[in-house]
């Protein structure tokens, strides 16, 4: 059960917390494709394995944060969504310049 | 010699007792703090990095999981014993190892005991969700059962009564 007031365990904070779980459902799925396509380009490969590492950090914390908002719920199961592509633009050149922006400790650029 | 044995044993005694809730509360702070950790990740990943360091610690009205938690679970469980009645000794029993968790100290778990069973059975019995067997001025261990708004045996004869009469 979560420590919070109910008056703040509200639909919008719920809504929030799935949309990012969704990109981070969304973007994982992207750099697992990437990354079984990316074949021996070894400098592309580790940037897109930090950025997959971090990730799969971000994820486990938005679980835990789910099941505090509601241990009923199964973070698991909340589909992928491609807004986290969307300041990089559309198509496969905001792909290009996706990883064009991930450094070499994964962050991507702003 | 034999006041001194008696209370280096008392000592000991509460000197385990302590070190068995200290490890059960480090484990509980450990388990919190994995939350926490997780949760100030995430307010990271909203772009408030600083919303861990600058909201205060409040203590959270919690108690028992949740607003309503402690009589949903005598209503339960009186529910299950239907038609049989339980005493409030077995309740007190069942619940304090349901809400175990809850506890901080043993005296906490003696005062829900004491009192909160009692409580909570009374204000079922207010609600008229639930019947007592006993009077209610005796120190006899008290017997409590699920009303269901069905006639009793009283009843039945009462209106049999009624019925013969008329």
């Amino acid at each position: 059960m979560a420590l919070t007031m109910t008056r703040t365990r509200t639909q919008t904070a719920l809504t929030k917390l799935a949309e990012r779980v969704a990109n981070v459902h969304g973007e994982l799925a992207y750099l697992e494709w990437r990354l079984a396509a990316s074949g021996s380009e070894v400098a592309l490969r580790e940037r897109l394995g930090g950025r997959r590492g971090e990730l799969l950090d971000a994820r486990e914390a938005l679980y835990i944060t789910l099941r505090q908002f509601d241990p009923a719920l199964d973070p698991q199961t909340i589909g992928t969504l491609d807004a986290w592509l969307r300041p990089f633009g559309r198509g496969n050149p905001a792909m290009k310049r996706y990883e064009e922006s991930l450094s070499w400790e994964g962050h991507p650029r702003k | 010699m034999k006041w001194l044995a008696n209370e280096l044993a008392m000592l000991a005694g509460e000197m385990q007792k302590i070190d068995i809730e200290v490890k059960r509360l480090a484990a509980r702070r450990t388990a919190i703090a994995e939350k926490h950790a997780a949760l100030a990740k995430v307010a990271a990943l909203a772009e408030v990095p600083q919303l861990p360091t600058v909201v205060p610690p409040v203590r959270a009205h919690h108690p028992y999981g949740g607003r309503g938690n402690l009589r949903n679970f005598f209503r339960e469980a009186l529910r299950a014993a239907y038609p049989g009645a339980l005493d409030s000794r077995t309740i007190a029993e069942v619940a304090v190892r349901h809400f175990w968790d809850t506890f901080e100290s043993d005296e906490q778990r003696q005062y829900f005991k004491r009192e909160r069973v009692t409580h909570t059975l009374q204000k079922l019995v207010r609600l008229g969700e639930v019947e007592r067997l006993h009077p209610a001025s005796t120190n006899a261990v008290g017997g409590w059962r699920w009303k269901v708004d069905e006639p009793s045996i009283v009843d039945l004869i009462a209106m049999r009564g009624d019925l013969v009469e008329g």
